[in-house]
Order: structure tokens, then sequence, then C-alpha cells
């Protein structure tokens, strides 16, 4: 595993030790006060997601969409935050790395084909049941 | 037969076969849900401005069901590293509030959110028929909708005074008993915009019911169903399938907790890894909950 504390060979570890020392307690408190700082930070920032549509952005900044695009933004952020340090990719190999370099660039192109179709927009449309 | 490379890395990957399996599975997710999210843009872009609606969905709900993942997720990285440190009480402990947060999850979810769309009625007015409704519209005069630069306001929503009418196709007219606060003041400028805390509807009197003739509808009125309008379609597509991961974590969580953590006894580094990869899947239905929550609830 390349998480830097990783799980111990299955040799050593096929006995597992039944009640933990004061040193062991002190070390699972350590490893977990980054993933506890990045919880409160989702919940922080869930409550800031939730203020800010509240604001007019649209007529303060006076351009069109900026609620979507600040939304988003900060629901980015949130989620750069669960992958960097809940799903480890902040310290994983090039292995995991490279997929994901390619899943990301065919989903952006999904969201490409979106945009592409606006450029040659269908003017009417036929509702046949109205 | 043992299959190799569960525990140990592989010379040529440099990672146990799981780990690898596990995130070319969750890059194939993330397609799947880069899908559905792009065909809602391109929906959302492209309907009408009347037709999408805003507010809808009860924000303080939407809230509390966003900490509560986010707090399964806290907790399923806490009972991976208690695993690692080797004590299996605080794992137990973990894993129950992750799997129980998943439950309380889908229990919101189904329980109240989407049953209170499924009690309540909704119907959009054919343009053409708009000035009879007028009254619950408030799209004409120098206070209307038109005059404050706004879309027109076509939608009429409340509850029947009987379901039958709805769905039985005799029936030519549909009797609101009662209506949401939008068409009873249609002009007030305190309905142009969502509300935080969701409003009460408005029960009507007897005699001043609101009469909608079925001819003036477009198809798809009735309950808030996928077939109302757009919106809603995405909205149980997505929210539906989202949860359908949901559950599907929350079962192979309680197969860990329960049966399935025999295994830590023989062989406690490949349940620790199974700990890991199954949390790496919830960790990925937190992350498409986040995107879920503002696009739907609050944008």
């Amino acid at each position: 595993m390349s998480d830097p504390h990783a799980s111990p060979p299955a040799a050593a570890a096929s006995a597992p030790a039944h009640g933990e020392s004061d040193h062991a307690h002190g070390n699972y408190w350590h490893h977990v006060r980054p993933y506890l700082l990045v919880g409160v930070a989702l919940f922080v920032f869930t409550a800031i997601t939730v203020g800010l549509s509240y604001v007019d952005f649209d007529h303060f900044l006076g351009s069109h969409g900026m609620n979507m695009k600040i939304g988003l933004g900060v629901a980015t952020f949130k989620v750069c935050l669960v992958g960097a340090y809940f799903m480890h990719l902040k310290m994983e190999k090039g292995t995991i790395w490279r997929p994901l370099v390619f899943t990301f660039f065919f989903c952006a192109g999904l969201f490409l084909l979106t945009l592409l179709a606006f450029s040659d927009p269908i003017k009417t449309t036929s509702h046949l049941f109205h | 037969m043992e299959i190799p490379y569960t525990v140990t890395p592989r010379p040529d990957t440099g990672l146990a076969n799981p780990k690898l399996g596990i995130w070319l599975f969750l890059a194939s997710e993330v397609m799947l849900f880069g899908g559905l999210f792009s065909g809602y843009i391109f929906m959302r872009l492209g309907a009408e401005p009347w037709m999408w609606p805003h507010g809808w969905l009860n924000v303080p709900v939407g809230t509390f069901n966003t900490f509560v993942l986010i707090a399964s997720s806290v907790t399923v990285i806490l009972s991976w590293e208690a695993l690692k440190m080797r004590n299996f009480k605080a794992f137990k402990g973990w894993m129950a509030l992750t799997w129980l947060c998943g439950l309380l999850f889908l229990a919101v979810k189904l329980s109240y959110e989407w049953p209170a769309k499924f009690s309540h009625f909704g119907a959009y007015i054919k343009k053409e028929s708009a000035e009879k409704y007028e009254t619950w519209l408030g799209n004409e005069g120098p206070d209307g909708r038109l005059a404050r630069g706004l879309p027109p306001r076509l939608f009429i929503s409340g509850h029947p005074k009987t379901w039958a009418e709805v769905s039985d196709p005799k029936a030519k007219e549909i009797v609101l008993a009662a209506i949401d606060e939008e068409n009873e003041k249609p002009k007030s400028e305190e309905n142009d915009k969502a509300h935080f805390i969701p409003r009460d509807m408005v029960h009507l009197h007897e005699g001043h019911e609101v009469k909608l003739d079925k001819a003036d509808l477009i198809y798809g009125y009735g309950p808030f169903y996928p077939k109302l309008n757009t919106y809603l379609a995405c909205y149980f597509m997505i929210t539906g399938l989202h949860g359908l991961h949901v559950l599907g974590g929350v079962l192979v969580f309680m197969y860990f907790w329960g049966p399935g953590a025999k295994l830590y006894k023989t062989n406690p580094v490949q349940f620790t890894n199974r700990i890991e990869v199954s949390g790496l899947f919830w960790h990925l239905v937190d992350l498409i909950w986040i995107f879920v929550f503002p696009l739907f609830y609050l944008l």
C-alpha cells in the first residue's frame, strides 16, 4: 500500500494485539486528527454554501450565473478535500493517478459535448402532448 | 485456491489488487455520474426559465442529510484507522456509526423527502390559458412579474380536494383545496425568491377553491412525479441512483461489522484492506452528494 501509515505485513499481523497501549492510543488520535479537521472544514463549507446561495451575486457582481459558479466552486473545493485527505489521493501512486487523469479528461469531454450542443441549438421543439 | 496479491503489492503495479480494482471501478462511477450531471446541465441550460423551478426542496433537511453523509465519511476513516492500530472494539463502534448514518440518510429521503413530493399536486398552465388563472399567477399589471422583468409564472401547486379527480380521465376539472404561498400572493416580491424554511400551504375556504380545467393544463400534471417536469425527472433519477449507492454501501458495511468481521481473527491485514476499499467507495458516494446538494437544493 502506498499510504505511509500502511498496515503491517500479513505475517507480522497474524496475531492481532488485543488491548492497546497508551502509546498506540496516542498514535491513533495523532493519525486521525487531519481527518477530523477535514470533517470540520467540510461542515463549515457546507454551511457557507447554503449561506451563499441566498446572496444574489448576479445582482452584486453584475454578471449572469455567478451564484452557480460560486456554489459549484465551493463544492469543487470540498470534493478536493475529500479526494486528497479521505481518499488519500494526496499521497497516492502514479498507478492510481494515471487512470484518474484519463477519467477526468473524458468526463470533461462529456461536459464539453453539452457546451458544443449549445453552439448549434435546436430552435424549435414539438410537444406531442400539449 | 488462494487469490494472489490481495494483501501484498503486485510487483508490476506496486499496489495490492483490491486497491487498483476499486479505483478503476470508481473511475467508471465518475463517468456514470459525470454523464448524468452533464445531461442535467444540458437540460437546465436548455429549459425555458418559467419551466425550471427553484426552491422546491427543503434546504434544512438537505443540509442535515449532507452533514450526516460527511459525518459518515469521517467515521468510516476512523474505523479504518482503528483497525490499523489493531483496536477492534473502536473499529466496531465507528463502523456501526457509519452504517447508522447511511441508514439515517436513506430514512430521511424515503420517509420524508420523497413522500412529501408524491403527496403534492402541481400543474403547468398552457400559455394561451394563463389569463384565466391570472389571480394565482400574478404575471400582468404594473406590479406583475412581467413588469418586474421576471419570467412568467405558469405553475399552480397545492393539494387537490380529492386525488380521484386528478387520475380520473372522465373528470374535466381539478379542484384545489389548498395552494402554495406563491399562488396565494403571486405578486408579492417575497415570493420571487426561494425561502430557507419551507412555508405551509394556504387552505382555501369552501367556495373559494381553485378550479383547474384539465384542458388548460400541460401534460404531466399531478403529484410531483418525474413526469411533471424535467427538473423532477433529473432529481429522482440522480438522487435515486445515489440512494442505491448509499444502500449498497450500508449493506457492505453491515456485513463487515457483523458476520464479515470474522476475517479479522484469521487475517487482520486483509480485513483492514477490505475496510479501506469499501471506505473509498463510501467517500465517492459522499463526493457525489457534495455536487448533488447545491445543484438541486440551492442553485
